[in-house]
């Protein structure tokens, strides 16, 4: 069954290549699922609307989004490879006049897939992170941490 | 000898005649209670109604609902919530201004614990934030929150 998202923002997101996992909602999104929460939206909008780790600039700018996960302990890495006891999250982005904006974080599971929530859509798990290319750009940044007992899913 | 046989035919011409105005008396009558009852239905079917209707307020809530569709085609799998409030469609719905107030609320009500994104517009036009620090991002203590102001507001609750 098709998500609720439009497939012409994802072209690369094929029958093939991902199934949905949840239902659609808008109590969380990216971001938050990403660092495994649902029940806040994260989301640095200028009003103070929704929620934004405290201490982080409120900005879409890709090097704010990786210090909001970064206060969650991932720090840079370079690999996607799947790494026993290691959990990545990898953060997408576009250009835009030369400054680099976040668009979306998916996280790596224990399988090495990865588990993404689609704007206010469903979430999917996608057999690669270029499966998302298209609106949300491309991944940019990846990080890594220490995978917790609890995030062993 | 020639006139016995014009009086049956007279005779008969009147029968025809009188039958014929019975006829016709009878589907005057009943064309006549019809008649009757026809302007207590329609008055009771449309002039009631129309007593209750508020033109402008019709016309706000087309327009309304009109610019939610379009929003909700618009903004399409957008992550960031200042990407979703610059749809034009959520713009309008902005420039509205306090009027639209009431009708956001409704909505928000009706949306239960998938509230959509309206407290960016509603902190706008309003200028104020019933959210409590803690319940940030929590969408449905976030509609709660509103709707306890709207009603403190006088909006119907």
């Amino acid at each position: 069954m098709p998500g609720s998202w439009s497939p012409n923002h994802f072209p690369f997101l094929t029958s093939d290549n991902h199934s949905i996992t949840s239902s659609a909602t808008k109590r969380y999104n990216c971001i938050a699922w990403a660092a495994g929460e649902t029940s806040r939206r994260w989301d640095p909008d200028p009003q103070g609307v929704y929620y934004w780790p405290p201490g982080i600039t409120r900005s879409t700018r890709i090097e704010a989004v990786a210090q909001v996960y970064e206060t969650l302990g991932f720090r840079l890495c370079f690999s996607t490879a799947l790494e026993d006891g290691i959990e990545k999250v990898a953060i997408y982005g576009t250009v835009q006049n030369g400054i680099t904006f976040a668009t979306h974080a998916a996280r790596q599971l224990l399988s090495g897939e990865w588990t993404s929530k689609l704007g206010d859509a469903e979430d999917i798990t996608h057999h690669d992170l270029g499966d998302l290319n298209g609106l949300y750009g491309e991944p940019m940044v990846y990080m890594e941490r220490r995978r917790a007992a609890s995030t062993n899913i | 000898m020639r006139r016995p046989w014009f009086l049956p035919i007279q005779s008969v011409a009147t029968v025809i005649v009188v039958s014929a105005v019975t006829l016709l008396y009878g589907d005057a009558q009943a064309t006549q209670e019809v008649v009757t009852e026809a302007p207590v239905c329609v008055y009771n079917t449309i002039q009631e109604p129309s007593c209750l209707l508020d033109d402008e307020a019709l016309d706000k809530s087309i327009r309304f609902q009109k610019l939610l569709r379009e929003w909700h085609e618009q903004r399409g799998s957008m992550s960031w919530m200042s990407d979703i409030a610059m749809c034009p469609a959520y713009q309008s719905i902005i420039g509205i201004g306090p009027p639209v107030v009431p009708l956001i609320l409704a909505q928000l009500r009706s949306e239960g614990d998938e509230p959509d994104h309206w407290f960016w517009a509603l902190r706008v036009i309003t200028e104020v934030n019933p959210v409590a620090e803690q319940d940030q991002g929590d969408v449905t203590k976030m509609a709660e929150a509103w709707l306890q102001w709207g009603a403190q507001q006088g909006y119907a609750g």
